[in-house]
């Protein structure tokens, strides 16, 4: 069996892993657009902050590609996907390389707002390596006093913890209501606003920008949709992300937000798998087929999808959205839902003392939803219970309460533990 | 893989196994009393004592074969040694725990070692020729060291 991998992140990475683990001789070929060795994405805040060097921000060991005899063209880009002589076009080598197993693995990309669109020299990306390589060259160049980011997700908020570290005055323009709107509720974001205003970061909320005061320098100033205007001498894009299609696959590839894929990582077109930000898979808690653009679900995606091309039939039972994101000294961890979507969902919270805030949203006497804000010490108990669809009645007086533990779950829960 | 496993009828919750997972990790490994009263931070244990009325055993990482740990590392920090050991290579770790979510078990602890925080989780002593110390010390064998799958 031969295989060709697009892409060269965690999902591709984790695709070589799982061929390895069943198949020790096909060929496997790797492509990436990026030249860099597999790095991981989450890191790019953590560098810019002086926390990780640039060796460790590499995903796996330098010699990953050589143990696993991994053929790669980095800085190459596919320019065509042919399902009926099963190849790919290669540019600017100019060349097609065929596959018995192909593994989309192209990841995301970030999405500009129309107004960004058009050159401006102070406008960045915060997305790759490079992004926050030629952002690391501008701030020491440039010596910018206010930095805008663009939107109040996560990629904003690591992006301006990592300017508040680097002692930059920083400015975020949310367009929704709060903070980290996809994963957190109000009551949650409103304790990550309080603690990130003490840092000295200024907020904007539910008002877009609408237009851009330009000069010499590039932007200079932000119009929201009130007309207030935000003056700054950098922006950072940080709006979201949405799935990175490759190039024209004849016969088309079904796709909704992202390539839809079966439990196998299987898309459309058989032979061909998808797997990471680019797939559309089946989330377990939301019990829909939707994007989960995490790296742990793009970990378990592109190992699946590689078990599954080398010939060993590997089910995914669905990804679970779940973060932990540390924002200046402030834990914070979510997973599942965020907001109770529905009347049979129930809330059970509790807040304090200090900046503490958890909460888990239960549905049926199952465990569909937590946020921990402050002490996310137990999260990952919790997390378990969702995974396992556990039935908590028997226990549910328990819940997040301080010594909330093992001794509370039924006797086969703490057989299968032990 | 050899495991540790606890019996939670023979455990009497006296705490020696959390007492010596400190010691052995702290830096003066062969020492309680040194490591208690000399380690500028109080030693942490990476086995933690469950107990309730009826039952109490000492629980620490499982070492999971499809460990969601490692999937989440964000930087590759956790990873499976050669002997199905999972490790964390603190170098490279950022503290961005999320192996805390990760764990169904939760046995992967935040600790502050000096304003410096640090992700903690057993090693099962791979460092050591014999058995786990948890396991070495356990006064009532109520935590073994047996081949996975292995009858009791």
């Amino acid at each position: 069996m031969n295989y060709v991998i697009i892409g060269n992140s965690t999902a591709a990475i984790a695709g070589v892993e799982g061929i390895r683990e069943v198949d020790s001789q096909g060929e496997i070929v790797l492509i990436s657009r990026e030249t860099h060795h597999t790095y991981s994405k989450p890191l790019i805040s953590y560098y810019l902050a002086g926390k990780v060097s640039r060796e460790n921000m590499d995903y796996r060991p330098a010699d990953f590609y050589a143990r696993n005899r991994v053929k790669t063209y980095l800085g190459q880009e596919v320019t065509s996907i042919n399902p009926e002589t099963k190849t790919v076009h290669l540019e600017p080598e100019d060349v097609d390389l065929s596959y018995e197993r192909l593994l989309i693995a192209t990841g995301g990309s970030p999405i500009v707002p129309p107004v960004f669109r058009g050159d401006y020299l102070n406008l960045h990306q915060f997305y790759c390596l490079d992004d926050v390589l030629n952002l690391s060259r501008s701030l020491e160049e440039e010596r910018p006093r206010k930095i805008a980011i663009i939107g109040g997700g996560l990629i904003g908020l690591k992006a301006a913890e990592s300017m508040v570290l680097r002692k930059q005055h920083v400015i975020v323009i949310e367009a929704g209501p709060y903070l980290l709107g996809s994963i957190m509720d109000r009551e949650g974001a409103a304790l990550v606003h309080e603690h990130l205003v003490e840092q000295g970061i200024e907020f904007y909320f539910s008002r877009p920008v609408i237009q851009l005061e330009t000069g010499a320098r590039g932007i200079e100033g932000l119009i929201l949709e009130d007309h207030t205007v935000v003056a700054c001498d950098m922006v950072l894009l940080a709006a979201g992300v949405r799935a990175a299609y490759p190039p024209t696959v004849a016969g088309g590839l079904k796709t909704d937000l992202g390539i839809l894929v079966d439990n196998y990582m299987q898309t459309s077109i058989p032979g061909i798998f998808a797997a990471g930000d680019v797939a559309q898979g089946f989330d377990m808690m939301a019990e829909v087929s939707r994007p989960v653009p995490i790296l742990s679900g793009a970990y378990r995606q592109g190992r699946i999808a590689g078990l599954n091309m080398a010939g060993q039939k590997k089910e995914s039972s669905g990804i679970m959205a779940f973060n932990s994101i540390p924002l200046l000294g402030l834990n914070i961890a979510t997973a599942g839902l965020s907001t109770e979507v529905g009347d049979d969902f129930t809330p059970l919270s509790k807040t304090g003392p200090g900046k503490i805030y958890q909460k888990l949203i239960l549905k049926e006497n199952r465990i569909h939803g937590l946020i921990f804000v402050g002490d996310i010490s137990r999260a990952g108990m919790y997390r378990g219970l969702m995974t396992k669809k556990a039935d908590i009645s028997s226990y549910r007086q328990h819940l997040l309460s301080s010594d909330f533990g093992l001794k509370y779950l039924p006797e086969e829960y703490i057989e299968e533990v032990l | 893989m050899k495991k540790v496993v606890a019996i939670k009828e023979y455990c009497v919750a006296c705490g020696l196994c959390e007492v010596y997972c400190a010691t052995v990790h702290s830096r003066y490994p062969d020492s309680v009393l040194k490591a208690f009263k000399l380690s500028p931070q109080k030693p942490v244990s990476r086995v933690f004592l469950e107990k309730s009325e009826q039952w109490s055993g000492g629980i620490q990482c499982r070492h999971c074969k499809d460990a969601p740990c490692i999937a989440a590392c964000i930087t590759g920090a956790m990873y499976r040694n050669r002997d199905g050991i999972v490790l964390l290579d603190e170098e490279r770790c950022v503290q961005c725990s999320t192996c805390v979510i990760a764990c169904p078990y939760g046995l992967i602890k935040e600790s502050d070692m000096g304003g410096r925080k640090v992700l903690l989780k057993c090693d099962l002593c791979y460092q050591l020729a014999e058995s786990p110390t948890c396991v070495t010390y356990c006064p009532n064998e109520a935590l073994i060291w047996v081949e996975e799958g292995e009858t009791l």
